[in-house]
């Protein structure tokens, strides 16, 4: 996923999710359908990155999921921008339902 | 608050409000203790309620007997500042310094806090370091703990911008060992640099970042309300409901009465929305586009609207309560004509003031 795509998708943020590059953890900061941004790990060489990888997450099972493909995008500072494709579907959906927004409804106009 | 209105509120059961003091059993079998040590406050019940003239006011209730407290009692409206002296002085009694030193200081938090919404009365006795029965608290430890979870993962993005610049000076776990400190908000070597970021003043850094934590937990309290509240709104334009021969004069006192109430909550929901949605905006442009100004932006009001969701809260929460015991009456029975008149009496005081100010 190119950067101005990246920017473009929704972005989520989800609590306790997490990457496995090859038996490395990283603590994601936020994620979009194609492209994750990571805290950077000691010992990891972005620049040859391969699957497997999958995402993880010991409070959703829903988002363990294996990666297919994986590529560096960009570093900022500490954190390191991935893309990345899964085949869950509706993996979008998945990321939405576990956002940390997810429970913050809008008022509706209750007096009309 | 007239002794009409405090009966409705004290039987409401209402957790956000009302928060009951006193010793009980509860349905496993258990035995809870007082909430105070102070043998005079054993019976105590506060009471958090929005008032037209002042605002969110906490008081101090002490029923004449303890089984039935709608049979009268004696308060005392508190302070986020109080003293052994001012508790003194309402008893009319010298008190011992190692029980009522303690009482106070719970005091002082339950008038602090905004709202007694169970999760966040027991948060803010945490972080205070009050050691006291949470099951005072109707809200379970699973409960406590998926909340705490989910907006601590709130705080994700606030903990990215405390990263350290460069990958060797970390170690493993960062993120989460940053949300955790500006969660647990102690750490003062941690704070400063990160208030600074965000141009939080240094002595406002705990209560910026806490108030901010406490407005994303309001929006749940809001919601909740809100299909009680619709039923509310419609009850406060349908037909009045009175028989026919009804004397004229009660159904224009009664339509004047619902109007204020009318103009004040539905003022209390507006802003409460337009709070969300000021922080909606400026939390989700630091997601999206990794842009703190709005984000900083907001911090500088999120103090203000902590404290004034507390106060559109309880307005709202009176309300229902008042709605509740209303629908409970025979249609324009005397006692819930009186209820909304108490009600209408202690909002319309806030509605003149903002027309003056208007």
């Amino acid at each position: 996923m190119p950067g101005r795509e990246r920017r473009q998708a929704a972005r989520y943020v989800i609590g306790g999710m997490m990457l496995d590059l090859n038996g490395v953890l990283h603590e994601t900061l936020d994620i979009s359908p194609g492209a994750v941004a990571v805290v950077q790990e000691k010992g990891v060489d972005y620049s040859r990155l391969n699957v497997p990888a999958s995402f993880i997450c010991k409070s959703a099972r829903a988002l363990y999921e294996p990666l297919t493909s994986l590529q560096f995008i960009t570093r900022r500072a500490n954190i390191i921008v991935l893309g990345y494709s899964v085949s869950a579907a509706n993996w979008e959906a998945i990321l939405q339902a576990h956002d940390v927004r997810a429970d913050m409804k809008q008022l509706e106009d209750v007096f009309g | 608050m007239s002794a009409a209105q405090l009966k409705v509120l004290l039987s409401s059961g209402s957790s956000s409000i009302v928060f009951d003091a006193r010793p009980t059993q509860l349905a496993d079998g258990s035995q809870r203790g007082p909430f105070f040590r102070h043998s005079l406050l054993k019976n105590a019940i506060v009471i958090k309620t929005g008032e037209g003239q002042t605002g969110l006011r906490t008081r101090l209730f002490l029923p004449f007997d303890s089984t039935n407290t709608t049979r009268g009692g004696m308060s005392m409206m508190c302070g986020t500042e109080m003293s052994r002296s001012e508790l003194e002085t309402f008893f009319n009694a010298k008190l011992d310094p190692a029980t009522i030193d303690a009482d106070v200081k719970k005091i002082e938090i339950l008038a602090r806090t905004p709202s007694f919404a169970p999760f966040l009365l027991r948060d803010a006795f945490e972080r205070a370091r009050v050691e006291v029965d949470v099951r005072h608290f109707q809200v379970s430890d699973a409960e406590v703990r998926d909340l705490k979870e989910n907006l601590k993962a709130k705080l994700k993005p606030l903990a990215a911008m405390a990263l350290p610049s460069s990958a060797s000076s970390v170690e493993g776990a960062k993120l989460d060992m940053l949300v955790n400190k500006l969660w647990d908000l102690n750490d003062p070597a941690f704070l400063a640099p990160f208030a600074q970021a965000l141009k939080i003043a240094e002595c406002d850094t705990v209560s910026t970042l806490y108030a901010w934590i406490g407005v994303s937990y309001f929006n749940r309290e809001f919601t909740k309300r809100q299909t009680g509240l619709r039923a509310f709104a419609e009850w406060l334009v349908s037909k009045p409901p009175f028989g026919p021969g009804a004397r004229e004069e009660i159904i224009m006192q009664f339509e004047s009465d619902r109007k204020p109430v009318r103009e004040r909550v539905r003022s209390s929901w507006t802003a409460a929305g337009g709070i969300f949605d000021r922080f909606n905006s400026s939390y989700n442009k630091l997601i999206q586009d990794s842009d703190a100004k709005l984000f900083i932006e907001y911090l500088l009001r999120a103090q203000a609207d902590f404290l004034a969701l507390g106060t559109h809260l309880a307005f709202i929460e009176q309300s229902l309560c008042v709605h509740n015991a209303i629908a409970k009456e025979p249609k324009g029975s005397q006692f819930s004509l009186e209820l909304l008149r108490d009600l209408s009496v202690s909002m319309r005081v806030q509605s003149d003031q903002n027309q003056a100010a208007a």
